[in-house]
C-alpha cells in the first residue's frame, strides 16, 4: 500500500505493467498487488476506464443536502474542568500552535499521561472503566473492555491504532482535532498503549487529508524528540487508502497489511489477532482525545457529566442547512436543538428543519419532532436513529427524501467492498430502484422491492455495513411514507427535485 | 465434544466444527455456494444462513459450534434471507443453463432449488449480468466471467491448495471480479493450468475444455512422475473422455497437476503404433504379430549371454518390468539388464544404500506436513513433481524452507534462505552446513552415538575443508551457509527433498551419501516429519529398480553376488543364474558400439535421445547386430530399431506402479489397446513361449506379482487383492504386514543396523568451462512436458510450451549481442542446436539453462558421457557451452 501510494505521487495513475514490476519487487502474486490497486478509490488505473471507481460522493450529499464540511468551525461549551475554567477535548483548538509540544504542554497537555505512567496498567483500564467512556467512532463499544482484552492476551508485540479513517459523509470532527489538536490524541494512545502493553502506535489517516497527515507527523516528531510519548513507545502515522469500509477496523488492518481492505471475519477480534497477528487495540480519534481529560480530571468528573449511559463529551460535526456549520463539544445529554439552536446559530435564513440524519452512512433520519432527542447513544437509538461517530446533517423542507436517499444509496453502492453476495448487489438493486423512482416508471414495486433487500442485507451481511447500508433509505421510507408514496404512486416530487421524466 | 441441536434434533460435532460442517456430517442439507470442504470458509454467499438460539441469523460456513447450541435452519427468517440473498445472486447470472458446460453438475442450480426461485417475485430484480467476454486463452479451461458467483473459491484454492496465487477478488462493489495477474488472459498470468480451481469452481464461470461426463470411472495412477498420483479415468465406449483427482488418493488427495488432469490426449493419439513393423530394405513396414515375433526370436536365439542386452521400461508396471529381467537372465543368460534410472537417480540407490541400507525415499509424502523446516536442493520439485511441489509450497507457509539451486526457481523465491550454488559445488556446500552444524555444536550426539558409524573420519574429513574454500568454490557466502545449517539442525523435525540436481553429475554418489551424512548428523531420520526424499522422475522407476531391472542385483534389492539369494530365485525359475553383475545403460551403449552386442531389446524408453551425448548413442544402436524396440509412439529410437512391437499405454494395462515413497499402487486397464498393440508382459510372453522357454505361462498379471511376491521377501505381502485401498509401501514380508510408511525407525536397514557416515570427498564436474566454451549449461524439466514422446501428443501442453528455449543471464545476452527471443546457436564439445533464448535472471550469470523436450532440439547433442563411477550415471548438469547469435562466426 504505501508502495503503491508512492507509485500513484510519482506516475498520476498506475499503468498496468508497473503493478507486475512492484508485484515483483514486494514479493507478491501480481493478482494480489492488482487486486489492492484496484480496490481503494485513490489509485486510478489507466486504461480500461470503466471499472475505475467513482469518488467518495460528497459531491452529491452536498448538491441534494447541502452537506458541506466545516473543520475550521469549532464550538466548544458547556463543559468545565474540576477547578471551573472551560475544558473539553476542543478547547485548546485554535489557541495553541498544533503541532507545538510546548505549546500543548503549557495547557495542561501530557498530564494525563504523567498520572497515567505513575499507575499500573490494570489501574489504568480500571479509571477508564470507571469513566464509563464509550467509544466514539460509531459502535459506542466501553473502551476500558476493549483494552482489557488487549492487556490480557500474552503476546510480545501488541499495537496501538488511532482509526483516522472518517470516511463517512459530513464527518468532520476527527478532521478538526487532527488539525489542531494531535498532541490530545498522541497522548491518548499513550495511555492505551501503557494500559494494554503496546510499544507500537500507529495513526491511520485517510491519504485525503493530506495536510492533518502533515501536522500529525510534526506533532509525532515534536513529542518523540522531547520525549513526551514515554518510555518505549513509538508512533508512525499511516496514509490509508481511502475507502469507507476501511473504516471498520479489521478491514482497516488489511489494508494497512496491504490487501484490499475488506473486512476479516470475527472472531478473532483484533485484540486477539490484529495487525499481522499481533493484538491490536483499534480507537477513534474522539475516543483517545477524550482519555486524558479522564486521568486528569478523575473519572468521577468524567461520569458526571453527561447521562449515566453516555458519559462525557459530546464531539459533533454538523453540517446542512444551519446557520454556522462546524464541529461543536457539549456535554452529553444536550439535545440535538440545543446544538442546532445555541451551537450552530439555528437554522440557516429561509430554511426550516425537516429532518436529522445521523450516524453516517450506516445511520438514518430522523423527523424534526425528534429534536428534542438528548445525545446519547441509547436514546437516539431509541429514537430511530445512531449516534454513530458524531456526524449531523440538518435537513431542511425543500429537500427532497427521494433524492436524499437516492445520494446515500450510490455512496453505499460505490462503497460496499463486493465481498458478500446481499450487499455487493443489494446496495446496487437498492440505487436502482432509488432511480427509478425519481424518474416515469417510478412504482410501489421499488419500495417493496428496497424493503426487502434491506431486510435481507440487514440479517445476513458479512460486515455491519451491509447491515446498515440501506438503513438510510428505509428510515427515510418509514419517516416519510407520504413522499415516497407521491413519488411511485402519482409520480410526483412534492420537493420538485426529481425530474419524474423517462432517463 | 459439544453437543448441539438442529431443528430440535441433537447432534454431535467435533471441536472446532462449523455448524455446516457438524450438520452435513449428521445429513442436515443446508444450501452453500462459497463453502468446499478443502478450504478455508469464505463468506461471500450467505445461502448458509441459518437462526442461532432463536435470535439472529449467522452464515453457518462461517459459526464454530458451542456446546448446547440450538440451530434451527429452516425458520420464516432464514427462508426469506435465502430467497433474497439467492435472488440477488440470479439476478447477476445469465438465464441460460442449457447451453453452460456445468448444466446439471451446477451447484448454482442445486441451491436454487433447494431454496425455490419464484419467477415474479424475482422479476422485480433489475438484471446486472456483467457484459466481460470469456476468457479463452488457457487450452485447457475457459472461463466466463458473467457465469462467476463471486464464490472465491477459484481463489482460495489457488492459495490453499495449489499455493500458486495466481487469483485475486479484485475491484470492488458490483464491479468486484476474479483477476488472474493484472486483469489480465489467465495464460499470461503466473497459473500453472492445474485445473484445481476448474475442479472446485461451483458454476459455468470455469469449465474444463474436454467435459463431457464419462459413462464410467476406472481408478489407476498417473502415468508421468513418481508422485504417483491416484486417478479416475472417466470413459466413454472406448475413449477416456476424463480425468479426475481421486480424493481418497493417498498421496494427492484429489489433487492433480496440469500434465496429469490434461495430459492423456496421448491415449488416443493417432500416432500411436497399432502394428508391428519391421524393417526391410531399409525401411520400417508393417508386419504381422507371427511375422515380427518369429523373427525377434530367432535372432535373440543366437544372441545370448553377455551378446544379449535389454533396457527396461521405467514406464511399464512392476509386473512387466519384472518380467522383462526375468527373460533377459532366465532365458536370455544375461545380467545385461538396466533401466533409464541409470540417467538419473541410480546414485541414490547407492548411496542411500550404502549409508543407510535401503536405496529409497525413507518417509511418506505426507510427512511434509509435519516437518519444522524443508530442505529442497538440486529439485525444482514445483515443475517436476507438482503435486509434491505443492505441497512444500504449502510447507513453506508455515516452516523454513532452504532451497539450494542455482537458478532462481519458484521454490527458491519462496524459500528463508536461498542458496545460489555453482552447478556441480554441492558436495562443498552439504560439507559446509555440517561443517557450520559441527561449529555451533547442533548435532544430535545421543543418535550419532547410538544408531551411526564411521563419525570420527567423518569429522576429520569435514573439518579439513575450510570455509574460505567452500564460499570460494560455492560461490555462495559463508554466513548463509551457516544461517541455512543452523536452520536445518535446530528446526526438528527436517527434511531433506532432493532430486537430479543431486544425482546427475560425476559425483552424484558423493552428492547423495553427502546428503546422507547432514541427515545422520542432526538425527533427521526414521521420525514423523524427517527424512531424505529423492523426488523419482518417472512414474514407475522406483518400482523398475526394486524388481530387479539393474546389473547387480534382483528382484527386492538382492544382490547377484550375493549366493543363497541368487540360487533361491534360480530355482524358482528353474535355471543357473550367472553371478557377474552385467552392463549399465551407458556401458551398453560402448558395448553396443564396439560390436560386442549381437541383440538390443529396448522397452519403452527413448535411450537414443535421453541418454547423454546423443550422437554417441545413435550410433550405439546402429552398431548393434540387432535392435528391438517396443514402445506406444515411433519414437526416436524406434525409428533406429529392426523390429519396432506397438505396445498396450498404462490406460490399457492391469498392474502396479510403485512411487517415489514406495508405495505400490494398482493401475486398472480402462480401454482396449489401439489395434494390435499388446500389453508388454504379453510381449514378452509371447518371445519367450515362441524361444520355447518355460516360466512364461501367465495368463492375468495378478499371477505375475503372486510370482513376485514368492521370489522377493521384500515383497511377500504385496498381493492386488491387498491394493484396492491405499495401496503398500514396501518392505511387506507378508500378508498379515501393513507396509512400512517410514524407514529406518528402529534400526537402519545396514547388516549391523548402523546407518554409515561416509568422509565426503570433492571432485570438480568433468568439464569445465573454458575459453571457448565459457559458460555452463544446466538441464532440467518444464512443468508441461515429460521427457519426449507422451507430452508432445497433448495439443494444449504444446500450446503452453511450444519449444525448447535456452535461458540466458541478461549479462551473458548483452555480451553476446542476444537480444530476448533471437535465435542462438548453442555449442558444446560434442554436437551443437539452434534455438530461440529467453532472457531472465532466473539463471546466475555464467550459467544457462534448457529443458530436455523437444526432438527439435535434442538437449542431449550437447549432453557429455561423462559418468559417476559409482553409479554410472552421466553428468546431464554440467556441461561447458557456447552460445552465439546463430549466423554469427563461430571465432566472434
Ligand atoms: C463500515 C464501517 C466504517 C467505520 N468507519 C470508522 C471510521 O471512519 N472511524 C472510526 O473511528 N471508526 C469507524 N468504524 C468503527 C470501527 O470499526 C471501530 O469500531 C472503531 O474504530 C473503534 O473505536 P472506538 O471504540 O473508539 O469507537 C467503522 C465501522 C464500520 C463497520
Ligand atoms: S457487507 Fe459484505 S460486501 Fe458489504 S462491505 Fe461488508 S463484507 Fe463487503
Ligand atoms: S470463477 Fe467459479 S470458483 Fe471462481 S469465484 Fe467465480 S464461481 Fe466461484
Ligand atoms: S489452474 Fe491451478 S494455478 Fe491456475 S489459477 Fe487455477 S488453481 Fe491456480
Ligand atoms: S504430480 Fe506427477 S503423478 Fe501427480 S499428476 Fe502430476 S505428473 Fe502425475
Ligand atoms: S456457504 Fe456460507 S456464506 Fe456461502
Amino acid at each position: 500500500m504505501p508502495a503503491l501510494a508512492q507509485l500513484q505521487r510519482r506516475h498520476g495513475s498506475i499503468e498496468n505493467g508497473v503493478i507486475a514490476a512492484l508485484a515483483r519487487s514486494l514479493g507478491l502474486p501480481e493478482s494480489k498487488a492488482y487486486a489492492a490497486a484496484t480496490f481503494y478509490s485513490s489509485f486510478a488505473l489507466a486504461g480500461d476506464g470503466q471499472k475505475v471507481r467513482p469518488p467518495a460522493l460528497d459531491a452529491a450529499l452536498e448538491s441534494v443536502m447541502g452537506a458541506e464540511r466545516a473543520p475550521e468551525a469549532i464550538r466548544s461549551w458547556g463543559i468545565t474542568a474540576p477547578d471551573g475554567r472551560p475544558d473539553g477535548a476542543l478547547a485548546r483548538c485554535g489557541a495553541i500552535r498544533p503541532e507545538s509540544v510546548d505549546d500543548y504542554r503549557a495547557a495542561g497537555g501530557y498530564e494525563g499521561l504523567r498520572v497515567a505512567l505513575a499507575m499500573p496498567a490494570e489501574a489504568v483500564v480500571e479509571t477508564v472503566r470507571a469513566a464509563r467512556l464509550r467509544g466514539r467512532g460509531g459502535a459506542g463499544f466501553p473502551t476500558a473492555a476493549k483494552w482489557d482484552h488487549a492487556r490480557t492476551v500474552i503476546a510480545p508485540a501488541k499495537v496501538v491504532i488511532c482509526n483516522a479513517a472518517e470516511g463517512d459523509p459530513g464527518a468532520f470532527a476527527d478532521l478538526a482535532i487532527l488539525r489542531q489538536d494531535p498532541h490530545g490524541v498522541l497522548e491518548g494512545m499513550a495511555i492505551a498503549a501503557h494500559a494494554v502493553g503496546a510499544a507500537r502506535g500507529i495513526v491511520y489517516i485517510r491519504s485525503e487529508y493530506e495536510e492533518a497527515i502533515e501536522t500529525v507527523r510534526g506533532a509525532v516528531r515534536e513529542a518523540s524528540d522531547s520525549g513526551a510519548l514515554g518510555p518505549g513507545f513509538t508512533v508512525e502515522v499511516f496514509s490509508g487508502g481511502g475507502r469507507y469500509v476501511c473504516g471498520d477496523e479489521t478491514a482497516l488492518l488489511n489494508s494497512m497489511e496491504g490487501a484490499p481492505g475488506r473486512p476479516r471475519l470475527r472472531p478473532p477480534l483484533p485484540t486477539e489477532h490484529g495487525l499481522w497477528g499481533r493484538p491490536t487495540v483499534v480507537d477513534n480519534v474522539k475516543t483517545l482525545a477524550l482519555v486524558p481529560l479522564i486521568l486528569r480530571h478523575g473519572p468521577e468528573w468524567f461520569a458526571s457529566i453527561g447521562p449515566a449511559a453516555t458519559t462525557g463529551p459530546a464531539i459533533l460535526a454538523v453540517s446542512g442547512f444551519v446557520r454556522r456549520p462546524g464541529v461543536v463539544e457539549v456535554p452529553m445529554g444536550f439535545t440535538l436543538r440545543q446544538v442546532i439552536e445555541q451551537g450552530c446559530g439555528g437554522m440557516a435564513d429561509g430554511a426550516e428543519l425537516k429532518a436529522i440524519q445521523t450516524g453516517g452512512p450506516l445511520g438514518a433520519f430522523l423527523s424534526a419532532d425528534a429534536v428534542d432527542t438528548p445525545i446519547c447513544f441509547d436514546a437516539m437509538k431509541a429514537a430511530g436513529s445512531p449516534l454513530g461517530s458524531g456526524g449531523l446533517i440538518v435537513v431542511d423542507h425543500r429537500t427532497c427524501m427521494v433524492a436524499s436517499s437516492r445520494a446515500f444509496a450510490e455512496f453505499a453502492a460505490a462503497e460496499s467492498c463486493g465481498h458478500c453476495a446481499p450487499c455487493r448487489l443489494g446496495t446496487r438493486q437498492v440505487l436502482l430502484a432509488l432511480r427509478n423512482l425519481m424518474g416515469a416508471g417510478a412504482s410501489g414495486a421499488d419500495l417493496r422491492l428496497i424493503e426487502r433487500m434491506e431486510a435481507a442485507m440487514r440479517s445476513s451481511s458479512f460486515c455491519a455495513y451491509g447491515r446498515s447500508a440501506a438503513s438510510v433509505v428505509l428510515s427515510a421510507i418509514r419517516v416519510f411514507p407520504d413522499e415516497f408514496a407521491a413519488h411511485a404512486v402519482e409520480r410526483r416530487c412534492p420537493a420538485d427535485w426529481c425530474s419524474m421524466e423517462a432517463s | 465434544m459439544p453437543s448441539i441441536t438442529i431443528d430440535g434434533m441433537p447432534v454431535a460435532a467435533a471441536d472446532g466444527q462449523t455448524v455446516l460442517q457438524a450438520a452435513l456430517a449428521a445429513g442436515f442439507d443446508i444450501p452453500h455456494l462459497c463453502h468446499h470442504p478443502d478450504l478455508s470458509p469464505g463468506g461471500h454467499c450467505r445461502l448458509c444462513v441459518v437462526q442461532v438460539d432463536g435470535g439472529p441469523l449467522s452464515a453457518s460456513c462461517q459459526l464454530t459450534v458451542r456446546d448446547a447450541m440450538s440451530i434451527a435452519t429452516d425458520t420464516v427468517p432464514v427462508r426469506e434471507a435465502r430467497e433474497a440473498a439467492l435472488d440477488l445472486i440470479l439476478s447477476a447470472h445469465p438465464m441460460t443453463c442449457l447451453t453452460c458446460a456445468s448444466n446439471h453438475a451446477c451447484k448454482l442450480q442445486t441451491v436454487a432449488a433447494q431454496i425455490g426461485v419464484d419467477e415474479a417475485r424475482l422479476g422485480l430484480l433489475r438484471p446486472l449480468v456483467g457484459s466481460v467476454s470469456k476468457d479463452e486463452s488457457n487450452p485447457f479451461f475457459i472461463r466466463d466471467p458473467q457465469r462467476c458467483v463471486l464464490c472465491g473459491i477459484c481463489v482460495r484454492t489457488c492459495d490453499e491448495v495449489q499455493g500458486r496465487g495466481a487469483l485475486a477478488v479484485g475491484y470492488s462493489g458490483a464491479a468486484t471480479a476474479i483477476v488472474a495477474g493484472s486483469d489480465a488472459p489467465i495464460a499470461e498470468s503466473i497459473c500453472e493450468s492445474c485445473g484445481e480451481c476448474v475442479d472446485r469452481c461451483p458454476t459455468g464461470a470455469l469449465v474444463h475444455r474436454e467435459s463431457r461426463p464419462p459413462t464410467r470411472e476406472v481408478r489407476s495412477v498417473c502415468p508421468y512422475c513418481g508422485t504417483g498420483c491416484s486417478i479416475l479415468l472417466g470413459v466413454r465406449g472406448d475413449r477416456v473422455v476424463s480425468v479426475r483427482g481421486d480424493a481418497d488418493g493417498p498421496v494427492n488427495r484429489g489433487r492433480l497437476c496440469v500434465k496429469g488432469r490434461y495430459g492423456m490426449g496421448f491415449i488416443h493419439s493417432d500416432q500411436r503404433l497399432t502394428t508391428p513393423l519391421i524393417r526391410r530394405d531399409g525401411v520400417l513396414e508393417p508386419a504381422t504379430w507371427d511375422e515380427a515375433l518369429d523373427l525377434v526370436a530367432e535372432r535373440f536365439a543366437v544372441s545370448r549371454g553377455s551378446a544379449f542386452a535389454c533396457i527396461g521400461s521405467a514406464r511399464c508396471t512392476n509386473e512387466e518390468v519384472y518380467l522383462t529381467q526375468k527373460f533377459a537372465r532366465a532365458v536370455m543368460g544375461s545380467n545385461n539388464v538396466d533401466n533409464c534410472a541409470r540417467l538419473c537417480h541410480a546414485p541414490t540407490v547407492a548411496g542411500l544404500k550404502q549409508s543407510l541400507g535401503t536405496g529409497g525415499g525413507t518417509s511418506p509424502i505426507e510427512d511434509l506436513a509435519k516437518a519444522a523446516c524443508v530442505l529442497v536442493i538440486g529439485s525444482n520439485t514445483t515443475e517436476a513433481h507438482p503435486v509434491v511441489g505443492a505441497q512444500v509450497r504449502h510447507a513453506a507457509r508455515r516452516v523454513p524452507l532452504i532451497v539450494a539451486d542455482p537458478r532462481e526457481t519458484d521454490l527458491a523465491r519462496r524459500a528463508r534462505i536461498h542458496l545460489r550454488l555453482r552447478p556441480g559445488s554441492d558436495v562443498p556446500l552439504l560439507v559446509g552446513m555440517a561443517r557450520a552444524i559441527l561449529d555451533a555444536g547442533l548435532e544430535k550426539a545421543t543418535f550419532i552415538e547410538e544408531r551411526t558409524e564411521g563419525f570420527l573420519p567423518f569429522v576429520q574429513a569435514v573439518m579439513a575443508m575450510d570455509p574460505e574454500w567452500i564460499e570460494e568454490t560455492t560461490g555462495v557466502p559463508w554466513s548463509d551457509i551457516a544461517e541455512a545449517a543452523r536452520l536445518y539442525a535446530a528446526s526438528a523435525p527436517a527434511m531433506i527433498v532432493y532430486s537430479l540436481g543431486i544425482t546427475e553429475h560425476t559425483h552424484g554418489t558423493d552428492n547423495v551419501l553427502a546428503i546422507a551424512n547432514l541427515a545422520l548428523l542432526t538425527g533427521n531420520i526414521g521420525r514423523p516429519g524427517a527424512g531424505v526424499m529423492p523426488m523419482r522422475g518417472q512414474n514407475n522407476v522406483q518400482g523398475a529398480c526394486d524388481v530387479g531391472c539393474v546389473p547387480d542385483s534382483l528382484a527386492g534389492g538382492l544382490a547377484v553376488r550375493e549366493q543363497a539369494g541368487r540360487e533361491a530365485v534360480g530355482r524358482r525359475w528353474g535355471v543357473d543364474l550367472a553371478d557377474t553383475p552385467g552392463l549399465t545403460v551407458m556401458e551398453m551403449l560402448d558395448a553396443a558400439r564396439s560390436g560386442s552386442i549381437g541383440a538390443l531389446y529396448v522397452t519403452g524408453m527413448d535411450v537414443a535421445y535421453s541418454a547423454a551425448d546423443t550422437a554417441r548413442a545413435q550410433e550405439a544402436m546402429r552398431a548393434a547386430g540387432f535392435v528391438v524396440v517396443q514402445d506406444i509412439f515411433l519414437s526416436g529410437t524406434a525409428e533406429l530399431a529392426d523390429v519396432v512391437l506397438p505396445a498396450a499405454s498404462f490406460a490399457e494395462k492391469d498392474g502396479t506402479f510403485t512411487n517415489l515413497e514406495r508405495r505400490v499402487q494398482r493401475v486398472r486397464a480402462a480401454v482396449p489397446p489401439p489395434g494390435e498393440a499388446r500389453q508388454d508382459w504379453q510381449i514378452v510372453c509371447d518371445i519367450a513361449r515362441r524361444m520355447g522357454a518355460p516360466g512364461f505361462e501367465f495368463t492375468d498379471a495378478s499371477q505375475i506379482r503372486d510370482e513376485m511376491s514368492e521370489v522377493a521377501p521384500a515383497f511377500g505381502g504385496i498381493r492386488f487383492d491387498r491394493l484396492e485401498g491405499d495401496g503398500i509401501q514396501w518392505p511387506c514380508p507378508s500378508v498379515e504386514h501393513p507396509g512400512t510408511p517410514r524407514l529406518h525407525v528402529d534400526r537402519f536397514s545396514t547388516p549391523n543396523g548402523r546407518a554409515r557416515f561416509t568422509a565426503p570427498a570433492y571432485r570438480p564436474p568433468a568439464e569445465a568451462p573454458d575459453e571457448s566454451y565459457p559458460l555452463v549449461l544446466t538441464t532440467g524439466r518444464s512443468l508441461y512436458h515429460f521427457h519426449l514422446a507422451m507430452t508432445v501428443h497433448v495439443a494444449g501442453l504444446m500450446e503452453l510450451n511450444p519449444e525448447e528455449l535456452v535461458w540466458l543471464h541478461p549479462d551473458d545476452a548483452a555480451a553476446r549481442g542476444v537480444a530476448d527471443g533471437d535465435l542462438v546457436t548453442v555449442s558444446s564439445r560434442r554436437g551443437s542446436l539452434d534455438l530461440r533464448s529467453w532472457i531472465t535472471d532466473a539463471v546466475s550469470p555464467g550459467t544457462a539453462f534448457m529443458t530436455f523436450h523437444f526432438y527439435e532440439a535434442p538437449t542431449n547433442v550437447l549432453t557429455q558421457a561423462a559418468l559417476d563411477p559409482v553409479s554410472k550415471t552421466p553428468e546431464f548438469k554440467v556441461t561447458a557451452v557456447q552460445v552465439r547469435r546463430a549466423g554469427d562466426d563461430k571465432r566472434q
